[in-house]
């Protein structure tokens, strides 16, 4: 409560004047009266009824005090001054990212922000709040009522992830939760992430109404940006492994590297890594079998996730491949390049084995085929449909992982025969005769159908011909094609093999040494990959591991890049406050009190009714 | 207070004091009146005086010889009507001498009218002044020559000091054991009361009257403020806040307090009238005491 006109209460002293008034005593007369009988039964009487008239006069003095400190109380205009915080909604970001593991701030920056966000909740209030992890899978973890106490136990569940923050998702929910333009949006963050990736916030709230609580310290670090493997030379075993250390400290750094694999150490390295920069270390291994490597550097920094990565291999297993119907020679030849395809030819499709991939060369495929298969047309499924001359392909999808990479524009066909769009089926080129490559899945079999002859057109000619056969290859069996499964980011989500789940789908343990499952309805997609390390899935058959690594140029750069205003500059500036007044009911309230002291000093003396009992006297 | 020489009243009232009579209804309604009048008609065939007839008087009274020589209205008085005896005894001490005129006075006046009405009407009259004992004694007078001695020892009243109402009523019974009306007038302003007093009055064999004096601010007190009020008689201090509440207390006193004495009186059989000093003295003879049954 505030005071709006504060000098009223220099008359606060009357109430010191009221008080004296109640002392004094009246002016004192002597006089000689004819006798004191009755004046003395009179003062007998008053004498018994002392405690009466005290106790009336104490409650008229207490009632004028109190009237007349209410009066001066209203001409004070007291009012209730509540700020424009505790009338709007506060959306709050957390950044859960990797940076906010640093241990510059101790316990960790994302603890240090969020005592610094209770401090402003406490301080501001606001109305409604809303609190979203922004990580890489974001996720609104709270929206309701600013309860101080609800929120210390949100804000302590909450955990940094070991990823970057996916800034489009969290807008997303940003956007969803926004009520009106006086929600302000709060970002908690340490600041380690350039600000352009906040560019979507223009879009959502006025720039005042855009701050943050920035809790950056001046950690440094040095972290294993990347980890990888390639294969070299003509065997699935040899491989290259690329281990990218960065410096991101003010300072030259001298960093230990060891790579370690199921054998032991692999290797070891000592790199001087200038300020600022990076260095990248190869080292040569031949994969026996499968493999967990492990990358670790030595150095006290602020940050230790990312001083560890892992890479796991496993031995690539052969890919059948069936053709049914006569001989195609580009596709057999095509087939050949790959050294760990098998492939077998029948004239009539067997109706069984386990082949990762059966081609129907002009050939339909039988009803109840499982598994993956391509059907290369050569008559038109149906014959009133006819075919088309000459077709110019005037579509792809480029980021397919069956036609990404591959250049269709130039493809010449002479004709092309025209396929029905099936339904669910998913055209991935399209033709002015309509679709040339359409896909159609279902839970037991996925056939992929090309509406021409491969000899009736120059695609086995070209360059996109090959690298269609390799992700065609990958596609059907990615198991066969590479020893070394790349790390995933943290966040990012792992599709789970269908031949490792059991009748109650997936199930497996976090880095944590948490246990994880997923049900069957899941498609097998696992999303829970904030945290670094390797992920295990648990099958009757042994054990299936995928990895995740922490570091990266961006993540793992601590060093603040954004520019917002604070959320502490609000209580520099004029805020803006809505007033309750109080003088109206304080004049009302001493009104009340004037009538009560008028009905007192009427009736104060009229102490209980007593019986005249004294018969002195008469005697 | 510079006494006059001699108690006067104003000669219209006089006059129309000469038509009053101590009522013989009063004295006959009492138990011992019927003793009374047959005493007074069966012995008393003495001669006394003469008075002018009026309305209400026994015709077998009237004096039908005096009517027949003189057209001219004139009862007989006997010697049985002599020994009434009315005796005026009169609070002279400090508390009545307050108030404009004071309460003495007014009682003097009054005790002046009541003494020449029975002096004219032929009884013996007796006057006493009293405080803290009785100090003035006026023997029994008879006949209208008397008025002037009466009214010459009534002028005599002077502050007697404090009162002492049930100490000087037993001396006076003592002093004069006759029966007849006692008149007692008096603000009864005594702490130690005035019963054991007119018990002693009555147990002579008076009729007891209380004529209780009282001044306008004592009945009707109008002053606010804080007070130290001394007692004139004792000296007696009491502080006191007064405020109209205190006032409303007071005149429940009061009112308290002649309640009391009137049911001492009732008790008694005493007529008691309560009178103020800011009344007319006429209003009080010819209306008060005649509506009370003690005039005629």
């Amino acid at each position: 409560m505030s005071l709006l006109s504060p000098w009223w209460l220099l008359l606060l002293p009357l109430l010191y004047l009221v008080i004296i008034l109640h002392t004094l005593h009246p002016q004192h007369h002597r006089v000689l009266i004819s006798s004191v009988l009755l004046w003395e039964r009179v003062r007998r009487q008053l004498a018994a009824d002392a405690r009466w008239r005290r106790l009336v006069a104490n409650l008229l003095l207490l009632v004028q005090l109190l009237a007349l400190f209410s009066l001066i109380l209203a001409l004070a205009h007291p009012a209730f001054l509540r700020s424009a915080s505790r009338l709007r909604q506060d959306i709050v970001l957390i950044d859960t990212s990797l940076s906010m593991n640093a241990t510059d701030l101790p316990p960790n920056r994302l603890q240090a922000a969020t005592n610094e966000l209770m401090k402003q909740i406490r301080t501001d209030r606001p109305r409604r709040i809303a609190v979203i992890t922004a990580g890489p899978n974001p996720d609104i973890v709270y929206h309701g009522p600013a309860s101080v106490a609800t929120l210390q136990t949100v804000l302590r569940k909450i955990e940094a992830t070991h990823g970057e923050t996916d800034w489009n998702r969290a807008a997303v929910l940003v956007r969803s939760v926004l009520s009106s333009d006086k929600d302000r949006i709060l970002i908690v963050t340490d600041g380690a992430f350039d600000s352009k990736e906040l560019s979507f916030l223009a879009e959502l709230a006025p720039e005042n109404a855009i701050q943050s609580i920035k809790t950056a310290g001046f950690g440094v670090n040095v972290g294993i940006t990347a980890f990888d493997a390639r294969q070299v030379g003509a065997s699935l075993s040899d491989y290259e492994v690329l281990i990218t250390v960065a410096n991101f400290s003010s300072e030259e750094a001298e960093v230990p590297l060891t790579l370690r694999g199921s054998q032991g150490v692999l290797g070891q390295r000592r790199l001087l890594i200038p300020a600022g920069e990076g260095r990248s270390v190869i080292f040569s291994h031949t994969f026996a079998g499968q493999e967990i490597l492990h990358a670790e550097i030595t150095y006290p920094d602020t940050l230790a996730v990312d001083n560890q990565a892992y890479l796991i291999a496993y031995p690539p297993t052969p890919t059948r491949v069936l053709l049914v119907g006569p001989g195609n020679y580009f596709l057999e030849r095509g087939l050949q390049v790959f050294p760990q395809v098998r492939l077998e030819r029948r004239l009539l499709y067997p109706g069984d084995g386990d082949y990762s991939l059966v081609i129907f060369n002009r050939l339909p495929v039988p009803e109840n085929f499982r598994g993956t298969g391509l059907y290369l047309a050569g008559a038109p499924a149906d014959e009133a449909s006819g075919t088309v001359p000459s077709p110019e392909i005037t579509w792809w999808n480029r980021s397919h992982p069956l036609t990404r990479f591959i250049d269709w524009s130039d493809v010449g066909l002479l004709r092309a025969f025209r396929l029905d769009r099936q339904p669910g089926a998913r055209v991935l080129v399209e033709s002015e005769a309509g679709p040339l490559l359409q896909l159609v899945e279902s839970d037991e079999a996925r056939i992929l159908t090309l509406s021409f002859a491969l000899e009736e057109s120059d695609w086995p000619h070209r360059v996109g011909f090959p690298v269609f056969l390799s992700q065609l290859l990958q596609w059907a069996h990615p198991e066969g094609w590479d020893f070394v499964r790349s790390p995933l980011r943290p966040g990012e989500p792992f599709v789970l093999p269908p031949f490792l789940a059991d009748a109650d789908g997936w199930r497996g343990r976090m880095p944590s040494g948490a246990t994880w499952h997923l049900g069957p309805g899941t498609g097998g997609i696992f999303w829970e990959t904030n945290m670094a390390g390797i992920y295990t899935v648990e099958h009757p058959t042994g054990n299936f591991a995928f990895a995740v690594n922490a570091g990266s140029p961006s993540a793992s750069d601590l060093r603040p890049r954004l520019v917002l205003p604070q959320a502490a500059d609000e209580t520099g500036e004029a805020q803006t406050y809505h007033s309750t007044s109080l003088w109206r009911p304080l004049v009302f309230w001493t009104l009340l009190l004037l009538v009560l002291e008028t009905w007192l000093y009427t009736n104060k003396a009229r102490p209980p009714v007593r019986q005249w009992s004294e018969q002195k006297g008469t005697e | 207070m510079d006494s006059p020489a001699i108690v006067t009243l104003e000669p219209e009232f006089m006059i129309r004091l000469e038509r009053l009579r101590l009522s013989p209804r009063w004295d006959i309604t009492q138990s011992e009146s019927g003793e009374h009048m047959s005493r007074r008609h069966g012995a008393s065939v003495e001669f006394a005086d003469y008075r002018e007839y009026r309305p209400g008087d026994d015709p077998r009274s009237i004096d039908w010889a005096l009517l027949a020589r003189h057209d001219r209205w004139y009862v007989k008085l006997f010697r049985g009507e002599e020994n009434l005896r009315l005796e005026l005894y009169i609070d002279a001490s400090t508390s009545m001498h307050f108030s404009h005129p004071t309460k003495l006075a007014y009682a003097v006046r009054l005790a002046a009218a009541l003494g020449y009405v029975a002096l004219h009407q032929g009884h013996w009259v007796r006057a006493a002044f009293f405080g803290q004992r009785p100090h003035q004694l006026l023997p029994p007078l008879r006949g209208k020559h008397a008025v002037t001695r009466l009214f010459r020892f009534l002028a005599l009243s002077h502050d007697a000091g404090p009162t002492n109402i049930n100490g000087s009523l037993r001396q006076l019974a003592f002093q004069c054991r006759d029966s007849g009306i006692a008149v007692l007038l008096s603000d009864l302003m005594d702490p130690a009361g005035y019963a054991s007093g007119v018990d002693a009055l009555l147990m002579g064999g008076r009729r007891v009257v209380i004529l209780h004096i009282l001044s306008p601010e004592e009945l009707h007190p109008e002053v606010i403020g804080h007070f130290e009020w001394i007692d004139a008689e004792t000296g007696e201090h009491v502080d006191i806040s007064v405020d109209r509440d205190t006032l409303a207390l007071y005149r429940e006193t009061l009112s308290h307090w002649t309640a009391e004495i009137r049911a001492f009186c009732e008790t008694r059989r005493i007529p008691y009238f309560r009178i103020a000093t800011d009344r007319p003295l006429s209003d009080v003879v010819f209306h008060d005491l005649r509506q009370g049954g003690f005039l005629a």
